[in-house]
């Protein structure tokens, strides 16, 4: 087969995958978007009539609900925060140790994730409350990471292992010490990987449901809200699907700020 | 003006005896090379010596003091990378500050160093780019101009022409004897490359599977090897090892095998005829090198390589037999252990007619 022949299938095949994924969200987008006639249809609104910006009007006018989005968005960086803090110098550490006790650790590390979240949520919260952090961005970003710190670690065990130990070497060699040899070689070279664990550890908590509404049932973050609001029938389902489309963007945002930083080469040159 | 020396140096890891009871000195000012087939162990000493292995026993000695306990980072020496293991993400120029930046030399002081440095190497039109961006010559320079730029105490270079071209190769072989000359800093060097090792050492140190077999200058080693490995293993092409024959034990020599120069074997019996022993055999193959052919010659089931000048090249032909005549005096002599004990003797030429046809 010529060049041309595949790269014909190549980008038929992506623009398969793109529809694939873009598709639901175009309709909850021409959801949020067309008269409230249109909705409840059996089949899904592909082209509204007419459009209407009326539901995000009322998001805002209505619920009050930048106290929500706020909440979200305080967790979900304090749960990046969270994991960066305790992920980088425990990945580096494991990424160093011989290869059987560092993958017992991570082994280690997943039992948190064996236990249903709903079954350590109620401990989890009663602890909260006698420690005064129940229903704050602390408690649900406290909470969130430990299913969180243990996929981000891992990520980054994986990041920090294919940095060539020789480099750290040399720089010692050059009179760096362990801890100036990591951060001034192992840490800008693990970049790539820091930046994927941020966007994973974001979005885990962005997302996260059980954990949130168990430990911020009243004042809660956008995802609890949205379920409240679908739960409350025919009108809070449209409300529910404007929650959706603001709940994305955020998402699109932190993609497009960190993707530059996502190229794959960083290594060429170091060795031969 | 640094002599380093190693004592008793072991290394176990497991069972495995990877370095074994390693004595050696290295005086002020050498070019110290350390040569042996991979695995014998020369990359983990140099690696010893860097501080980046730790000696299960021994220790290592630079200036008389003992340096066992200090980190790669006090150690203030310099290591050239077989794979340069420059810092992808810093320039070229801040691949060779490194060194003076954790240091924390001021600002003049560095851009000074890294100028005059990489001036020395040739190297400044490149000082703006990224080691992606530059050639592999240019990153071996890159990795030494780095070594050099902090005046270390020791220079150690791991294998560092292993990953250039052949005709480069050649070129900074006689840059890094250059280097050596105008900076006298005392230089360890480990590689398997004999060629390396006898044009770049003012001493080299034969290892095999994580022994010392051998120290000495490169003539030495070259026309005394303390065994038939060193033999074999220095020269290009290496020594010939053949049995020994019957006759030798009549004249008292505990000989299990000889050994024969390639360079030792003629094939024209000019007028010293009287000091040449004669050796007949079937040409099997002839590599022609230009001003030289290598020929591969069968004698009793044994194979004999040696070199004939271009003069000569109408004496050879493939499959034909042929009378070579071998220096009397150039014939080496191992004993069934392939300790070497000695080169025979004109004396030993007269009891017995020792390669008798």
């Amino acid at each position: 087969m010529n060049n041309i022949g595949k790269n014909l299938l190549w980008y038929i095949a992506m623009i398969i995958i793109s529809i694939f994924v873009l598709f639901p969200i175009y309709l909850i987008l021409m959801i949020a978007l067309a008269p409230s006639g249109e909705i409840f249809n059996s089949s899904p609104v592909l082209i509204p009539s007419t459009i209407t910006f009326s539901r995000f009007f009322l998001v805002f006018a209505v619920y009050d609900f930048m106290p929500h989005l706020i909440l979200s968005l305080e967790t979900a960086f304090m749960v990046s925060g969270i994991c960066l803090l305790f992920g980088i110098p425990g990945a580096y550490a494991i990424s160093k140790m011989p290869k059987r006790l560092g993958y017992s650790i991570i082994i280690f590390l997943f039992i948190t994730q064996m236990v249903p979240e709903i079954v350590i949520a109620i401990p989890i919260a009663k602890t909260m409350l006698l420690l005064g952090i129940y229903n704050t961005a602390f408690g649900i970003a406290l909470a969130q990471s430990s299913i969180a710190l243990p996929m981000i670690t891992y990520v980054l065990v994986g990041t920090f292992k294919s940095v060539p130990v020789r480099l750290s070497e040399s720089a010692q060699i050059d009179g760096a010490s362990k801890l100036q040899a990591f951060y001034n070689i192992d840490l800008p070279l693990a970049l790539t990987g820091i930046y994927v664990a941020v966007i994973l550890a974001w979005l885990f908590s962005w997302d996260e449901f059980v954990l949130a509404s168990i430990i911020a049932p009243l004042h809660t973050t956008l995802p609890v809200l949205i379920y409240y609001e679908i739960t409350r029938g025919v009108g809070g389902v449209q409300a529910a699907d404007a929650f959706s489309i603001i709940l994305i963007i955020p998402v699109i945002v932190l993609v497009l700020v960190l993707q530059r930083y996502l190229k794959s080469n960083v290594f060429a040159g170091a060795l031969k | 003006m640094t002599e380093l020396r190693l004592e008793n140096i072991n290394l176990k890891i497991g069972n495995r005896n990877i370095i074994e009871d390693l004595n050696l000195k290295i005086e002020s000012k050498d070019f110290f090379v350390f040569l042996g087939p991979s695995g014998c162990g020369k990359t983990t000493t140099l690696r010893i010596i860097a501080g980046l292995v730790q000696q299960t026993s021994g220790d290592v000695i630079v200036d008389g003091k003992v340096i066992n306990d200090l980190s790669p980072s006090k150690r203030e020496l310099s290591l050239v990378f077989q794979d340069y293991a420059l810092y992808p993400h810093k320039t070229v120029f801040e691949n060779i500050a490194f060194p003076l930046r954790i240091a924390r030399k001021d600002r003049q002081h560095i851009i000074d160093k890294v100028k005059e440095v990489s001036s020395f190497l040739a190297i400044e039109h490149i000082l703006g780019k990224k080691p992606s961006n530059i050639s592999g010559g240019e990153r071996q320079r890159v990795a030494i101009a780095r070594a050099l730029v902090k005046n270390p105490k020791l220079l150690l270079m791991d294998e560092p022409l292993s990953n250039l071209d052949a005709k480069l190769r050649d070129t900074v072989r006689f840059e890094l004897k250059k280097i050596h000359n105008e900076t006298g800093i005392t230089t360890v060097y480990v590689t398997h490359d004999q060629l390396e090792a006898m044009t770049l050492g003012t001493k080299i140190a034969v290892m095999n599977g994580g022994k010392l077999i051998q120290t000495g200058t490169p003539m030495n080693v070259f026309e005394e090897p303390v065994n038939s490995f060193v033999a074999s293993f220095i020269g290009s092409p290496p020594m010939n090892i053949l049995s020994a024959p019957e006759t030798l034990k009549e004249v008292g020599a505990k000989s299990g095998s000889i050994g024969v120069r390639p360079r030792a074997v003629a094939v024209n019996h000019d007028a010293k005829g009287g000091e040449f022993v004669e050796l007949t055999g079937r040409i099997e193959g002839i590599n022609l090198l230009g001003n030289e052919a290598l020929v591969l010659m069968r004698i009793n089931g044994e194979s004999l390589y040696f070199s004939v000048r271009r003069e000569h090249f109408d004496q050879i032909s493939e499959g034909k037999m042929k009378t070579v005549y071998v220096e009397k005096n150039r014939v080496y002599l191992f004993d069934e252990n392939g300790q070497a004990s000695g080169r025979l003797k004109a004396e030993d030429y007269a009891k017995t007619e020792i390669f008798g046809n």
